[in-house]
């Protein structure tokens, strides 16, 4: 019998209602719209897209801090609902994208990095310190911080702090929601290199979101490219971006401007219309901006098959997509 | 492709913009000079905090009030501005010298349509009529690429997506065709396949009409993409300059070098760490010698802590740097293989 995974969601939905006004009737935003996933020990699950695909939504999702409108989410096959909340709380933990609004103003860095060890009352108020300290110079930060607030720190140092609270739970899964986006290039770089370190140190597993792809491409050993709530694309890293499959990972990836000069600026062909959450279109949810549309993909939606290598895909294009895949 | 003239567009000498803070003055600017020729686009790249911003607001006479700006030169198409009346700057401003901002929603007034917000300053400038105004604006609003926009005047900006918003600052900005633009980040707020639209139609219509482009960015990808020359800027001061072609090829400033090997690059071994600049940018408050880069510096010496001369390569290539030309690679290559040996401990 097969392992589970250590960590898996199945047909995750959430939708928003929102409420109407005057005159306005009530509308429901999907955010994000049956996804599957699964991550194995020690790998780093990268998820990319676009703002409004879901992303951040999933992320929430998977940490427990929203509860999903439908699908269930297994931890070592077992449904996370059965299980007790703090116990799930240490085993995943989150590093956010704001420095700035996820640490506490008035605390300082050592008990936000304590924080969590006294919610789960592990240890006396001396050993949590010390663990705390330990924790701070393990991501770079000497102990002479450890009586800092956050606004005495730059933005990098107040991301390795939101590292070290992560860490100091001694958690198997860390959900990074856009770890480096509000840092500057150096900084970020330092960012993830010791992110990478510390997945060593610690044998640890990251779900690892990002809009940036240069960055997941650097981190990440799966991808899933997110597409209006639903996973169009999930491969490995390195067939992903040799070999994009989706259209749309496709015209993602050919929109990314690298450092060489002389290449000019790509023309993705994607038209101006953004894609709209609370507007979707019917079939296939990136036909109207896609350039190899068929006359089908306005009615039929694709369904993510699965290739012989593992990987998955989304798309009419790929023979399987609109039947049942045959096994 | 518009032709490249020799026409100087804008010649900056030595600006230096100062902001009041409690513990004194801030040295947000420092002695920077530049020129931007028709046709051309500048990009100004940097950190936050390097200066880039303030130095795109000083430009166009748009400080804050805490700011005070001395130049020793400020050229608007041969003409004085640095001593220019405020009458003058505000007929010149929005009409030959345009700006974009980084964020259509916050630029644009929620209150107003784009048709009354995209007309305003054009009847402004040109006394025309509301008519002639409004299909000037039609006429732009199709060169932006969008579609039915006689509609999209009488629209509000909360009706349009990120994209469309920036495409109307770009009209907006064009409506009397300035001979200067200045943007400011002007993808940086959009979604990468958004971005590489919207930069894609800013070079096009920059070439076309023949504009002086200076483009504000922290993106080195951009830079590559759509600069002709590069200032490299760094805590206020501008320590490199140089042809796209030719930054990208050799990058002579310890800094560019740093902040290149930072971006994680497709292709680039995933095993090998990102290079990374140790430590964060200086202060910029109080008495400033010497290299503000010094701090972070691998190839620091005592003689970094004095007076930094500026090298030039003779290509129009400057950096400033005690380090000379001949010996920065070897003393970089240096370093790197040092950095490469295992650690003695093992």
């Amino acid at each position: 019998m097969k392992q589970p995974a250590l960590f898996s969601a199945q047909g995750l939905t959430c939708s928003f209602n929102l409420g109407g006004g005057f005159m306005r009737p009530a509308r429901t935003l999907h955010a994000v719209n049956g996804v599957d996933l699964t991550l194995e020990r020690g790998e780093v699950l990268g998820i990319v897209g676009e703002s409004g695909c879901g992303k951040s939504t999933l992320a929430r999702m998977l940490l427990g801090l929203l509860p999903p409108t439908g699908g269930q989410i297994f931890l070592d096959g077992k449904d996370i609902h059965t299980l007790d909340r703090k116990a799930v709380a240490r085993r995943i933990q989150p590093v956010f994208q704001d420095p700035y609004s996820s640490l506490n103003p008035r605390r300082s860095i050592a008990a936000i990095v304590a924080l969590p060890l006294e919610v789960h009352g592990i240890g006396t108020a001396a050993t949590r310190r010390t663990q705390a300290i330990d924790m701070l110079e393990r991501v770079g930060l000497p102990a002479r911080f450890a009586g800092s607030t956050p606004r005495q720190l730059s933005g990098g140092q107040r991301q390795r702090v939101a590292i070290a609270r992560a860490l100091v739970m001694r958690p198997e899964i860390v959900i990074c929601d856009e770890p480096t986006s509000a840092l500057d290039v150096s900084v970020q770089a330092q960012i993830l290199n010791l992110l990478a370190d510390l997945r060593r140190e610690f044998n640890l597993t990251y779900v690892f979101i990002s809009h940036n792809l240069g960055v997941v491409e650097h981190v990440a050993t799966r991808v899933a490219v997110m597409y209006l709530g639903r996973v169009v694309e999930l491969a490995d890293t390195a067939r992903l971006f040799a070999r994009p499959r989706h259209p749309y990972t496709q015209a993602l990836l050919a929109s990314v401007l690298t450092p060489e000069p002389g290449l000019g600026i790509p023309d993705t062909g994607l038209g101006l219309e953004f894609p709209d959450p609370l507007n979707q279109p019917s079939g296939c949810p990136f036909h109207p901006r896609c350039a190899q549309r068929l006359p089908t993909c306005s009615s039929a939606a694709p369904r993510l098959i699965t290739s012989p290598a593992g990987d998955h895909v989304a798309c009419l294009l790929h023979p399987n997509s609109h039947s049942e895949p045959t096994s | 492709m518009a032709q490249l003239t020799d026409e100087i567009v804008l010649d900056v000498a030595n600006l230096s913009v100062d902001i009041a803070t409690p513990r004194g003055p801030l040295h947000a600017v420092r002695d920077l000079s530049l020129q931007v020729r028709r046709g051309e686009t500048l990009c100004i790249v940097g950190e936050s905090g390097c200066g880039k911003s303030m130095t795109a607001l000083g430009l166009m006479g748009l400080l804050p009030k805490a700011a005070t700006r001395r130049v020793e030169r400020l050229a608007f198409l041969g003409e004085d501005l640095g001593h220019a009346s405020p009458q003058r700057i505000n007929a010149l401003r929005g009409n030959r010298m345009a700006m974009i901002f980084q964020e259509p929603m916050t630029a644009l007034n929620p209150a107003y349509t784009i048709g009354s917000q995209m007309t305003e300053p054009y009847r402004h400038h040109r006394g025309v009529t509301a008519a002639a105004a409004r299909a000037r604006a039609i006429e732009l609003l199709a060169k932006v690429g969008i579609a039915s926009a006689a509609q999209r005047l009488g629209q509000y900006p909360h009706q349009l997506s990120g994209g469309l918003r920036q495409r109307v600052m770009i009209a907006m900005a064009l409506m009397c065709e300035p001979a200067l633009l200045v943007a400011d980040e002007p993808s940086t707020a959009l979604d990468v396949t958004i971005q590489a639209q919207i930069l894609r139609l800013l070079r096009e219509l920059q070439q076309e009409l023949g504009i002086a482009m200076i483009l504000i960015t922290h993106d080195l990808g951009v830079v590559a993409r759509v600069a002709d020359r590069v200032a490299v800027m760094y805590a206020g001061e501008m320590v490199e300059e140089a042809s796209t072609a030719s930054l990208f090829r050799h990058q002579r400033h310890p800094y560019t070098r740093g902040l290149l090997s930072c971006i994680p690059l497709p292709g680039r071994s995933k095993s090998a760490a990102l290079g990374t600049i140790p430590g964060a940018v200086p202060s910029l408050v109080g008495d400033l010698t010497g290299c503000s880069f010094r701090a972070r510096c691998g190839l620091a010496s005592e003689a970094c802590a004095g007076v930094i001369p500026v090298h030039d390569d003779g290509i129009e290539h400057r950096w400033r740097c005690t380090i000379h030309p001949d010996s920065i690679i070897s003393a970089q290559a240096r370093i790197q293989t040092a950095a490469e040996l295992p650690p003695l401990s093992q």
